[in-house]
């Protein structure tokens, strides 16, 4: 009914504009690449527009978005641009000054987006979102399995790429900045 | 992990958040909404037509008879809510006494004489002058609803008439580009009321329903009481819109009312309001040099003119003077609409659009609702596809005074 397209337009609204920039971070992440991450986002948030009746509340909406961003952004195979990207310049694994950390850091994030998709989603969800395996199987539509393998096989590379910086002790706040 | 956490924390803080415009994200949405209602409710309609065939088919089997055809002109009950999502039928009455009305492929003698009607899903209305009361110094007029079998009347003293500047609308009744809602103001009591009524069959009684009747409408009984004059607006899906005018001595203020069927709630709203409504239905024409700065139309009245076989639409300007050419947008795509006369078809009669047969189908009228000055008016009709922009002449004209829907006859 029109009325009811509309309340949902007003709620739906409201969901964008709260929590677009906390899901646009996570598509970013997860695809390596800003425009995509448009695309990504705008793709999600219609998909949930669509799906709104079923939805009902904003935070629910936003679990469907951020599982729609992650399953929508494995699922685009087609688009080889953010899959599976070679890493430009890999980095000098004997190096783990603290000073370098800025460059140590653009070393994971070049690895990163050489990772193939699911392995990139679950590292991004589990470090970055802080989410439980379970949570992350749940948003990738997969086994606590399946997030556990992928979780380790990205892993592997990067210590494999990076070498024992990603493993360096933490400094400062413990929280993850959002 | 550390490593890890800051390089993912540090490229999430560093990434530049785009705008995001939510207006084009419902746009597409209810685009989407929209493909997915289609594609419902003809996948329905194919199992439906299957569903009966097989059923036909072994009823006739089993028996050995023919079913007798069905006298009764409604659709049958139990039909699916979906499946009622059918094209409108092109309705018109031809010469000035407008007795028979050729509703699609029927013809119904309503007995009456008529110079307006209007259209909805499931059939036509139209107003009948029953006289002057003596009693209450006013015009009466009855509204009359039919399916395209017999004539039933569903309303018994609309207010008088009031002709706005606006020549395509009567003022006194009004519908919607879709579905089944005809309003009017009731002046049966001494402050009107605003009926809306249904004409969807009701499966249980099977007779039309009234949905609601709001009698707090603020307006005057009579239009010489010049204080509160009330014109109806149109219907937009659930909303019934009308514009009630303050005066003291002088027009001190129009405001845009809203009566919302669904919560039976009325209140005034802006005409922001009334254009992002009527926009927000693919039945809709955008008028003016883009989508985005025209002037959001319901596309009923719209004027064209045509060069060569394009139909070049045209919009009068806001001091009621004359009308000059522009582009059209469909409402639904944002799309340019460039109609095209059918190959080898002219005429020099001004060409108006009377109907929306469905969401992207219209009927235009060449010289409809005209008395013609110095001679008869063509008075066809044609169908035009909007997305494709592709005409045909649907029902020749007779030369003579046809009255279709929405168009009020002048004079």
């Amino acid at each position: 009914m029109a009325v009811k397209r509309r309340e949902d337009a007003s709620d739906f609204s409201d969901l964008v504009t709260t929590r677009s920039g906390s899901l646009f971070r996570t598509a970013y992440l997860v695809v390596g690449d800003h425009q995509i991450a448009q695309d990504l986002l705008q793709e999600a948030l219609v998909k949930a527009y669509v799906a709104w009746p079923r939805l009902r509340d904003v935070a629910k909406a936003e679990a469907y978005v951020r599982r729609t961003v992650v399953t929508t952004a494995i699922s685009w195979r087609r688009r080889r641009s953010f899959h599976e990207r070679p890493a430009d310049v890999l980095p000098d694994p004997g190096v783990a000054d603290q000073t370098d950390r800025l460059a140590t850091q653009d070393a994971v994030w070049d690895v990163l987006r050489s990772l193939p998709p699911r392995q990139r989603a679950a590292l991004v969800l589990r470090y970055y979102e802080d989410l439980s395996e379970v949570q992350t199987a749940e948003l990738m539509g997969c086994s606590v399995g399946t997030v556990k393998s992928q979780v380790s096989a990205g892993l592997a590379k990067l210590r494999e790429r990076v070498g024992p910086d990603l493993d360096e002790p933490r400094h400062g706040d413990q929280a993850v900045a959002r | 992990m550390n490593t890890l956490r800051e390089t993912l924390a540090r490229r999430a803080d560093e990434a530049e958040i785009p705008a995001v415009d939510v207006d084009e994200l419902v746009a597409t949405g209810e685009r989407r909404v929209r493909r997915r209602r289609a594609a419902a409710v003809l996948g329905s309609t194919v199992v439906a037509v299957v569903a009966t065939v097989v059923l036909a088919l072994v009823f006739t089997s089993l028996t050995g008879t023919e079913r007798s055809s069905d006298p009764v002109n409604r659709p049958k009950q139990g039909q699916s809510e979906p499946a009622r999502e059918v094209v409108r039928k092109i309705v018109y009455a031809d010469g000035t006494e407008g007795r028979t009305v050729h509703y699609g492929a029927r013809k119904v003698d309503t007995g009456h004489t008529f110079v307006w009607m209007d259209v909805t899903d499931d059939g036509f209305v139209y107003l009948l002058d029953d006289g002057f009361s003596q009693a209450t110094r006013e015009q009466r007029s009855s509204v009359w609803f039919s399916d395209g079998g017999g004539v039933e009347r569903i309303g018994s003293d609309a207010c008088p008439t009031i002709t706005r500047a606006d020549p395509k609308t009567v003022d006194k009744v009004v519908t919607d580009r879709s579905g089944s809602l005809v309003a009017w103001f009731d002046c049966t009591s001494r402050v009107p009321s605003l009926d809306v009524y249904d004409t969807r069959d009701d499966p249980i009684g099977g007779r039309p329903r009234r949905l609601a009747r709001e009698a707090e409408t603020s307006c005057a009984h009579r239009p010489d009481f010049l204080e509160n004059t009330c014109f109806l607006k149109g219907i937009v899906g659930d909303h019934i819109y009308w514009e009630r005018q303050v005066w003291a001595e002088t027009l001190k203020r129009v405001v845009l009312m809203r009566y919302d069927v669904a919560t039976g709630r009325t209140a005034s709203v802006t005409q922001r309001d009334y254009a992002a409504d009527l926009v927000n239905q693919p039945r809709a024409l955008v008028l003016g040099r883009s989508r985005l700065d025209g002037t959001p139309t319901d596309g009923i009245g719209v004027n064209f003119t045509s060069a060569g076989r394009r139909l070049v639409p045209l919009r009068q300007l806001p001091d009621g003077g004359d009308s000059v050419p522009t582009k059209a947008f469909a409402g639904s795509t944002g799309d340019r609409v460039q109609l095209r006369l059918p190959a080898g078809y002219r005429t020099e009669d001004p060409i108006t659009l009377f109907e929306w047969l469905d969401d992207d189908t219209v009927a235009l009228g060449a010289g409809v609702n005209a008395w013609g000055g110095d001679g008869k008016p063509d008075a066809d009709i044609l169908r035009c596809t909007v997305s494709t922009g592709r005409c045909v002449l649907a029902v020749p004209g007779v030369r003579d005074v046809r009255i279709v829907p929405h168009l009020l006859l002048p004079g």
